[in-house]
């Protein structure tokens, strides 16, 4: 899974079916630090997250597929959840209330 | 999925490769946050209504094939999964600043 930071939003009226409804968001991939580590890309969001929260995301077929109940389904990048704090080496990086720290 | 513009068509005849009836091909360059190119252009799987100079979202891989309509199983590696017609990033609409 990744730590990602949800920097946008996207409106498609014309998708394909599974899309149909499904809210859309733009991640950029972060390391606990913050710091972009790979390509931005739209994840079908499932928890009502918005711009500048920082989530979890799987980004692989089989799960997403498990996740939407969609055999087969073309998904692969889904945000299944907001993240409260990262610890790293005993200390706190990282905390939804103050943003990276240090 | 990636962000992506869609930057022109071909036409390839795949006789030899079964279920890609009426599935388009399509020339695209995969776009970052920021709009701009990111990576290299590729060509795309189309089935939607889209064409040159959409702003578009697409996905690789094995979901690629899972995208098309019916049969599925076919050897495409990226496919168009929607027309993005807002984009909206840091308060700006990426789609209609024309990135």
């Amino acid at each position: 899974m990744l730590i990602a930071q949800v920097v946008g939003t996207v409106v498609a009226p014309v998708q394909i079916p599974l899309l149909e409804g499904r809210s859309l968001l733009v991640v950029r991939p972060v390391d606990p630090h913050g710091k972009p580590t790979g390509k931005t890309r739209v994840a079908i969001d499932r928890i009502g997250a918005g711009e500048g929260d920082r989530v979890l995301v799987i980004d692989e077929g089989n799960s997403g597929r498990q996740l939407l109940d969609a055999p087969q389904g073309a998904v692969k990048t889904v945000i299944v959840g907001f993240i409260d704090a990262i610890e790293l080496g005993g200390r706190i990086v990282f905390d939804h209330r103050r943003g990276d720290i240090g | 999925m990636y962000l992506g513009r869609i930057t022109g068509r071909l036409v390839a005849t795949t006789r030899t490769t079964p279920g890609l009836e009426g599935v388009r091909f399509q020339w695209l360059q995969p776009l970052d946050e920021k709009g701009k190119p990111m990576g290299r252009q590729l060509v795309a799987a189309v089935t939607l209504d889209v064409g040159p100079g959409d702003l578009v979202h697409f996905i690789d891989g094995r979901e690629a094939a899972l995208a098309l309509p019916g049969e599925t199983f076919v050897p495409i590696d990226a496919t168009v999964t929607g027309y993005v017609e807002q984009l909206a990033i840091g308060g700006r609409d990426l789609a209609r600043d024309e990135c």
